[in-house]
C-alpha cells in the first residue's frame, strides 16, 4: 500500500454490466422501401452507397435486382416513396429521381462488363417486355444462352409500344435495351403460335413465357364495334410505332381509369384533341398510379367521374354519340373499392369523333388452347404439352400480379433464379420469410430536421435530373429505416464505452453495458432496440 | 554573511535559498512583507519561481496543492484569518502527503478586529496534520524554514513555521545568512516519488472507502512518530553545514531549577532574559522552550523535567473552555510519562499585549511561593 | 452559420473521427461508477479524445470525482488530481505553475468541475484564474444541481426547477446564472457552450480551446437522468432538446467580446423538454412561459451579438 492515496489500477474489474435490466440488440428490420418494391430492389442499400458518392457501386446493386433502372426511374410508380417513413414527415425520399440518376449514370458511364462464356445451357424467352428482358438478362449473366422471341419488330414490349414517349424517351429505352440485350439472341417478328410453335422449343432446357396482356377488355355495350370506337392500347401502340394519327381538334372520349386510359387521354391531348375521360367511380378509386392521375389532372383534360357508358351510335357524318348513365358509390366490391351503382333515369349523351376504350387488358394465351385459368387469374400451363413438362416458366402479365413494369421485372428475375436453380438441380432458396418492416414508430424523428418539401423538391428537380451532388444530398435524407447506417451514434453516445466498433458494425460489450438505452434511443433508423432481461 | 534583517525578510531569504519553484500567497498583516519580498525576488529573477497571486488564502493553499502534486517545491505564508481560511485545504495537503512549507506569522483571531500577535491562529490548526515549528529569533526562522523543506519532503508531511507577528516578523536582528551553494548541498531539489506525470499517469486522492482510509491516517500518524528522529537527523546535517542547531525542547537553566516555565515564541525570549536576571539574583528558575507543537516533543520535554520542580506553562493562545493549548499538551505529555506534579497554566499576551519581564517575575514568584492556582487559569496582566 | 451536426438535409450527426477512438481504447475507461445514461462520462470521453494523453485533470468533489473510481483504482487514462470542492481553479493554476516549472508547458491542464463547484463554491477562485488568464482549460459539466449529494439546488438550476432544496411549493424562483456573461466579463480568450448531443460542435470547440492558450472555458450541459427525473435513455434527446428549445444555445465568445452562435436553435421542443423531466413537473403554465420567454430573450440577444460581429474567428481556423 502506497504512503498516499495514489491509484494505479483500472476500474475494469467493476463489471457494470451487472447493473443492467435491459440489453441493446442490433436487429435489422426491413426498410419499407425495400419491402414494397415489386422488383425487389435493395433501395436503402443503393441510397446508402449514394451517400458515399459510390454511384458505380449503387448501379451494381440496383441492377442486381432490376436491369432497367433508367426505364424504371421514369415509369415505375414507386410504391417505395408512398411507404417511405419520411413521407408525412416532410417529403418522401425521391427514389424515382435517384433511380433515374443511377440508371442514367449507367447508360453513360457504366463500364461494359464481359459476359461469362455460355455453359451450353439454353433457355428460350418468349416476349421481350420487362419480364422477358429481366429473365434473359439474369440468365445470360449466369452463363445461360438465351434466345428471345417477340412478335413485334422491336424489343421492349409495353415499354416500346405502350408507354408514350413523353413518359419514356425512346433513346433512353433503346440505350437501356441495348445493354440488357447484349449477348442475347433476339428474334423479332416471331409470334408464338403463329411463327413458331412448341416444336421449336424442345431443344431448350427451359422456356420462359411472358407474352404480356395486349387484348383490350370489351365494353360489353351496344356499338362498341362500330368504326371510331377503338382500343386505347391499340392507339398507344400505333402512336409508339410512329404511325400518324390525326385527332387534331377532335372530340375524343376515353373510357377507363387505369394507366392506359390516362396515357391515352394525355397522348390524345398532345395530338391536339379535346379530351374527356369517363370513369365510373371517383378519382379516388382510379386504379392508375397516383402520379399519373396527378399529371392527368394537371392537364386541360376534362374528367367525368361516376359515369358509365351504355350505348354508342354513329351518325351519317361519322359523329359518335355516347349515351352514358350517372353512377353513385355503393357497398365495397371484392376489390375493396366502392361498387358503382347506376342512378335510374340519369342518362345523358356525349358527342365525339373518336372513342377509346381503356378499361383494361387481358393476356392472349390462344397459343395454348388447353391452358387453364384459376379463379385468381393465374394460368395453369402444366398440362399444355408433355414436351414442355417441367420446363415452362411464366412471368409478367401472365401472373395474377398488378400489371406494372416493376412487377414484371421482379417476376422475370425470380423466374431466372428458378430456372437457374432447376438447371443446377437445386431447390430454389426461399426468399419469402416473415419480415419485420421498419415503420414510423422505429424512427427517431427528433433526429432529423424537417425540410421545406416544396423548396427542396424544386431545388432537386432543377435541371430535370439530379446532379451527383443533389443525388448525394437526397440520399443523405434517407433515415436508413431499420438498418444500421453505421452512423456511430450508439458508439459515440455510450457513457460506458460499451459499444465497440467491429468490421461489420457494432457490438455491445455486455460486461460493462449498464443498459441505459441511449444507444437505442439515439439510433436514428431503429435498428437497435432494448430487450428486457 | 551577516545582515540585519526582519523576521519576514529572514523567511523570504530562506525561501529563495531553498529554491522554491511555486509560491502562492495573499496579503495579510503581519505576513504581508513576505509576499512583497518574495514578489520582488521573483520579479528580479533572483529566484526562478512562479508567484501565483491568488485572491484568497484558500486559493493560495489550493494552488500549492496543485503545484506540489506536480513534484515541485512550494511555499506560502499567512496569518490569522488567512490561516483559518486555509483550514480546509490544510487537511487536504497533509492527507495528500504534500510537503508544502508555510510560514504563519502569528496573529490573534478576530473578532474583535485585531492585527496583533498571539498564537491562537496556528494552535487552532494543530489537528490538520501539519508539522508546526515555533521560532524565537530571525536566525532561527531562516534556519528552520530551510530545514522545514528537508523535513517535510522526507516525511511527506507539510510543515508550518510559526513566529510572532510584529514582535519577530517586524523586528530587525543580525542574521547569519547561509551561502546558496551550502544550502544547495544541504537541500537538493525535491524528488517526488509520485507526481502528476503524463508519462506515468496516476489518480491522486481518489475516493477511498473505509477499507483503506484508516490505514492512510495510520501512515500519517506513523510519519509524525518518525518525525522526531528525522527532524533530529536534519538538524544534525544542518549543524554540519552551518554550525547552528536547535532542539525540539531547549533548556535554559532548567536542570537545577526549582521553578521551570515552559514557553514558546517571542515570549520565551522574554522569559530567557528574566531567567538570566533572576539567576543573577540567585533564584533557581529555568526555562524550557518548546519549538514544536506538532509533533509535540513529549518525550524530550519529560526528559528535561526533574520533579519536584514546580512547572508553569506560558500560553499566548486560548482555547476557550479549556485554556492554553501548550498547557494541555504539556499536561498530557507529562502525565503519559508518569509525572504527577501540578502543571500551572498562565495565559498572557493575547491580542498583542506585551508580556513583560515583570509579568514573568510575577509568574516565577507565584510558582516559588506556591500561590499560583494549580486548578485554574492564571491570567497574567489582566486588567481588573 | 455552421449547421452543427445536422446537414441541411437533416442527416444525423456525422461520426467523430475514428482516430479519436484510439486514445480511449488504448486505455481502460471501463467500470466507472456513473449512473446509467450519465452525460458527464459521454462528455469526458470525447473531450479526452481530443485533448489526448498529454493532459492532466484537476477535479473537485462531485459526480466526476465519485464515479472515477475508488482507491486504488481509477478510470482516468491521464493524471487525475482530486481537490477540495472549492479549490479547482486555484489547484489547476498550481498544477499549471508546477508543470511549467518542470518543463511541461505543452501539457493541457483540464479543470473538470460540475456546476456546484463552478457556479457556486468555486466562483471566487474561478473569477481569479480568469482575471489572471491562467493557461487552463476549465470545463464545467453542468447537470444543473448538486446531483452527487442528492439533487440540491445550485445557481445553475433553471427557473422553476424542482430539487430537494427547492421542493414543490418553493421551486427555484431565480433564473440560471449566466456563466457565459460572467466569463466574457473577464475577457478570457475563449468561452463556448457545448452539448453531448452535438458532438461535432463540441469536439471542434475542444480542439479550438486546445489550440489557444490562456483561460479557456467550456460550459457543457450534462444530462443527469436521476437528477432530472428522466428516463436514462433520453439523456441525449434532452441535451438536443435543450439546445433546440434555446434553453441551452450553442455559442462561443472570443476575447469576451465576439459572440458567435454555432448552431441555429429552431426554438422547437420546449414543451417536450420539460415534459420528459420530472424536475419540471410542478411548474405552472405561467412559470413555463416565463422560462421560455427568458430563453427566447437570451437567444435573441445572442443572435443580435452574433450578427453584429460580422466576420469573426471561425472554429477550425488558426486564431
Amino acid at each position: 500500500m502506497p504512503e498516499l492515496a495514489v491509484s494505479s489500477g483500472s476500474m475494469s474489474w467493476n463489471k457494470t454490466g451487472s447493473w443492467r435490466s435491459s440489453t441493446p440488440l442490433h436487429i435489422d428490420k426491413t426498410p419499407p422501401c425495400n419491402f414494397n418494391c415489386p422488383a425487389g430492389e435493395n433501395i436503402r442499400g443503393y441510397i446508402d452507397l449514394l451517400k458515399h458518392y459510390q454511384t458505380a457501386e449503387a448501379f451494381e446493386l440496383l441492377t442486381s435486382a432490376n436491369p432497367l433502372p433508367a426505364v424504371c426511374g421514369r415509369v415505375c410508380f414507386h410504391p417505395c416513396q408512398a411507404h417511405c417513413n419520411r413521407h408525412g414527415f416532410d417529403l418522401a425520399i425521391q427514389v424515382r429521381l435517384l433511380e433515374k440518376f443511377i440508371g442514367d449514370w449507367g447508360l453513360e458511364q457504366a463500364p461494359t462488363k464481359p459476359l461469362p462464356q455460355t455453359s451450353g445451357r439454353k433457355v428460350a424467352v418468349i416476349g421481350a417486355g420487362p419480364a422477358g428482358l429481366a429473365a434473359a438478362y439474369y440468365l445470360r449473366r449466369k452463363g445461360v444462352a438465351v434466345t428471345m422471341y417477340d412478335d413485334h419488330a422491336l424489343p421492349g414490349g409495353i415499354l416500346e409500344y405502350g408507354i408514350p414517349a413523353y413518359r419514356l424517351e425512346k433513346d433512353v429505352l433503346q440505350a437501356e435495351l441495348t445493354r440488357v440485350l447484349t449477348g442475347i439472341e433476339f428474334h423479332p417478328g416471331m409470334k408464338f403460335g403463329r411463327d413458331f410453335d412448341i416444336g421449336a422449343l424442345v431443344e431448350y432446357d427451359a422456356v420462359f413465357l411472358a407474352t404480356g396482356a395486349h387484348q383490350s377488355k370489351r365494353l360489353h355495350i351496344e356499338g362498341e364495334n362500330i368504326p371510331g370506337v377503338e382500343s386505347g392500347l391499340g392507339f398507344l401502340q400505333q402512336l409508339n410505332s410512329g404511325e400518324k394519327i390525326d385527332v387534331q381538334s377532335h372530340n375524343v372520349l376515353v373510357i377507363g381509369g387505369g394507366n392506359t386510359a390516362c396515357d391515352v387521354a394525355r397522348s390524345a391531348y398532345r395530338l391536339g384533341a379535346h379530351v374527356t375521360l369517363l370513369y365510373r367511380r371517383t378519382e379516388r378509386e382510379m386504379p392508375a398510379f397516383a402520379e399519373e392521375i396527378e399529371q392527368l389532372r394537371a392537364e386541360p383534360i376534362h374528367c367525368e367521374f361516376l359515369v358509365a357508358p351504355e350505348r354508342i351510335t354513329r351518325a351519317e357524318n361519322g359523329t359518335l354519340t355516347l349515351t352514358a348513365i350517372r353512377m353513385k358509390l355503393g357497398e365495397p366490391d371484392e376489390s375493396g373499392r366502392a361498387r358503382p351503382v347506376a342512378i335510374e333515369g340519369s342518362q345523358f349523351t356525349l358527342i365525339a369523333d373518336r372513342i377509346f376504350a381503356a378499361i383494361g387488358e387481358d393476356p392472349d394465351v390462344s397459343f395454348f388452347p388447353n391452358a387453364q385459368q384459376h379463379d385468381d387469374g393465374e394460368f395453369d400451363f402444366s398440362g399444355v404439352d408433355a414436351r414442355l413438362a417441367g420446363k415452362l416458366f411464366v412471368g409478367g402479365d401472365l401472373l395474377p400480379n398488378p400489371r406494372t413494369v416493376p412487377h414484371a421485372v421482379g417476376s422475370g428475375r425470380l423466374a431466372a433464379e428458378k430456372i437457374l436453380a432447376q438447371l443446377r438441380g437445386e431447390p430454389l432458396v426461399a426468399h419469402d420469410c416473415v419480415v419485420e418492416v421498419a415503420g414510423p414508430e422505429d424512427i427517431n424523428y427528433r433526429y432529423f430536421t424537417r425540410i421545406n418539401a416544396v423548396k427542396w423538391q424544386t431545388g432537386l428537380a432543377a435541371g430535370g435530373a439530379l446532379s451527383e451532388q443533389s443525388a448525394h444530398a437526397e440520399a443523405e435524407r434517407c433515415f436508413s429505416c431499420g438498418v444500421c447506417s453505421k452512423c456511430d451514434n450508439c458508439f459515440n453516445f455510450c457513457p460506458d464505452l460499451a459499444v465497440i466498433k467491429s468490421a461489420g458494425g457494432y457490438q455491445v460489450n455486455l460486461e460493462y453495458c449498464k443498459g441505459c438505452g441511449i444507444c437505442a434511443a439515439e439510433c436514428p433508423g431503429g435498428s437497435l432496440r432494448m430487450r428486457q432481461q | 554573511m551577516r545582515q540585519v534583517i526582519s523576521g519576514n525578510e529572514a523567511a523570504s531569504l530562506a525561501v529563495k535559498l531553498a529554491r522554491v519553484q511555486v509560491i502562492s500567497a495573499y496579503p495579510i498583516t503581519p505576513q504581508t512583507t513576505i509576499a512583497e519580498k518574495l514578489s520582488e525576488i521573483c520579479g528580479s529573477g533572483e529566484l526562478a519561481a512562479r508567484f501565483v497571486r491568488v485572491e484568497s488564502e484558500h486559493s493560495a493553499m489550493s494552488t500549492l496543492i496543485g503545484a506540489a502534486s506536480t513534484g515541485v517545491r512550494t511555499f506560502t505564508a499567512t496569518s490569522a484569518q488567512g490561516l483559518a481560511l486555509m483550514h480546509e485545504p490544510l487537511f487536504w495537503a497533509s492527507g495528500a502527503r504534500l510537503p508544502i512549507v508555510m510560514v504563519d506569522v502569528n496573529r490573534a483571531m478576530a473578532a474583535p478586529w485585531t492585527i496583533w500577535c498571539d498564537q491562537t491562529d496556528s494552535v487552532a490548526q494543530r489537528d490538520t496534520g501539519w508539522l508546526q515549528f515555533y521560532c524565537w529569533s530571525n536566525q532561527e526562522i531562516i534556519d528552520t524554514v530551510i530545514c522545514a523543506f528537508k523535513i517535510a519532503e522526507k516525511l511527506l508531511v507539510p510543515c508550518m513555521v510559526c513566529y510572532d507577528g510584529f514582535f519577530i516578523s517586524h523586528t530587525y536582528e543580525p542574521v547569519e545568512i547561509p551561502e546558496q551553494k551550502d544550502v544547495d548541498e544541504f537541500l537538493p531539489p525535491r524528488n517526488a516519488e509520485y507526481k502528476l506525470d503524463t508519462e506515468n499517469p496516476h489518480t491522486f486522492s481518489g475516493g477511498t472507502l473505509p477499507n483503506y482510509f484508516m490505514e492512510f491516517r495510520y501512515k500519517l500518524q506513523r510519519a509524525f512518530e518518525r518525525a522526531p528522529e528525522v527532524i533530529a537527523r536534519v538538524y544534525g546535517e544542518y549543524v554540519q553545514c552551518f554550525d547552528r542547531t536547535y532542539d525540539s525542547v531547549e533548556s535554559y537553566a532548567a536542570d537545577d531549577a526549582d521553578a521551570v516555565l515552559v514557553a514558546s515564541g517571542s515570549a520565551a525570549s522574554t522569559v530567557w532574559h528574566t531567567v538570566k536576571a533572576l539567576r543573577d539574583q540567585g533564584r533557581k528558575v529555568g526555562l524550557l522552550r518548546i519549538r514544536q507543537l506538532r509533533p509535540f516533543p513529549a518525550a524530550e520535554l519529560a526528559a528535561k523535567i526533574h520533579p519536584p520542580q514546580r512547572i508553569g506553562v506560558l500560553d499566548r493562545n486560548l482555547s476557550p473552555g479549556t485554556g492554553g493549548v501548550f498547557t494541555q499538551e504539556v499536561r498530557a505529555a507529562l502525565h503519559r510519562d508518569g509525572h504527577t506534579g501540578r502543571i500551572h497554566e498562565f495565559i498572557a499576551g493575547l491580542g498583542g499585549r506585551d508580556i513583560t519581564m515583570n509579568n514573568i517575575i510575577d509568574i516565577y514568584d507565584r510558582l516559588e511561593q506556591k500561590t499560583a492556582n494549580a486548578s485554574a487559569i492564571n491570567w497574567v496582566g489582566l486588567n481588573p | 452559420m455552421n449547421q452543427g451536426p445536422h446537414s441541411a438535409a437533416g442527416r444525423p450527426a456525422a461520426a467523430v473521427a475514428m482516430t479519436d477512438y484510439e486514445f480511449c481504447s488504448q486505455y481502460d475507461l471501463y467500470g466507472h461508477m456513473a449512473c446509467p445514461g450519465c452525460g458527464e462520462k459521454i462528455l469526458l470521453r470525447h473531450i479526452l479524445n481530443v485533448l489526448g494523453p498529454e493532459t492532466v485533470i484537476v477535479c473537485p468533489a462531485g459526480c466526476a470525482a465519485v464515479t472515477d473510481g475508488v482507491f486504488p483504482h481509477s478510470i482516468s487514462p491521464v493524471p487525475f488530481l482530486h481537490v477540495p470542492f472549492d479549490a479547482t481553479p486555484a489547484a489547476a493554476a498550481g498544477v499549471r505553475a508546477g508543470l511549467d516549472l518542470s518543463g511541461r508547458k505543452h501539457v493541457t491542464v483540464l479543470a473538470w468541475a460540475g456546476d456546484g463547484a463552478t457556479f457556486d463554491i468555486g466562483m471566487g477562485a474561478l473569477s481569479a484564474i480568469a482575471e489572471r488568464n491562467e493557461n487552463i482549460l476549465y470545463v464545467c459539466y453542468d447537470n444543473e444541481a448538486y446531483m452527487n449529494t442528492g439533487i440540491q439546488r445550485s445557481s445553475a438550476t433553471p427557473y422553476g426547477g424542482w430539487s430537494t432544496t427547492t421542493p414543490k411549493g418553493q421551486l427555484k424562483a431565480e433564473p440560471k446564472k449566466n456563466i457565459g456573461a460572467i466569463m466574457a466579463a473577464h475577457r478570457i480568450p475563449y468561452f463556448a457552450s457545448g452539448s453531448p448531443a452535438f458532438l461535432d460542435d463540441l469536439t471542434a470547440k475542444v480542439a479550438q480551446a486546445k489550440r489557444l492558450s490562456g483561460l479557456r472555458f467550456l460550459h457543457l450541459l450534462s444530462p443527469c437522468p436521476p437528477g432530472w427525473k428522466a428516463d436514462p435513455r433520453d439523456g441525449i434527446t434532452l441535451a438536443r432538446l435543450a439546445v433546440e428549445s434555446r434553453l441551452f444555445p450553442l455559442y462561443e465568445i472570443i476575447e469576451g467580446t465576439h459572440y458567435r452562435l454555432t448552431h441555429e436553435s429552431s426554438g422547437a421542443g420546449f414543451d417536450e423538454y420539460l415534459q420528459l423531466q420530472g424536475r419540471f413537473r410542478y411548474m405552472s403554465a405561467g412559470d413555463r412561459r416565463i422560462l421560455q420567454a427568458d430563453a427566447d430573450r437570451f437567444y435573441a440577444q445572442l443572435t443580435l451579438r452574433h450578427n453584429r460581429n460580422g466576420e469573426t474567428t471561425v472554429i477550425g481556423e488558426e486564431p
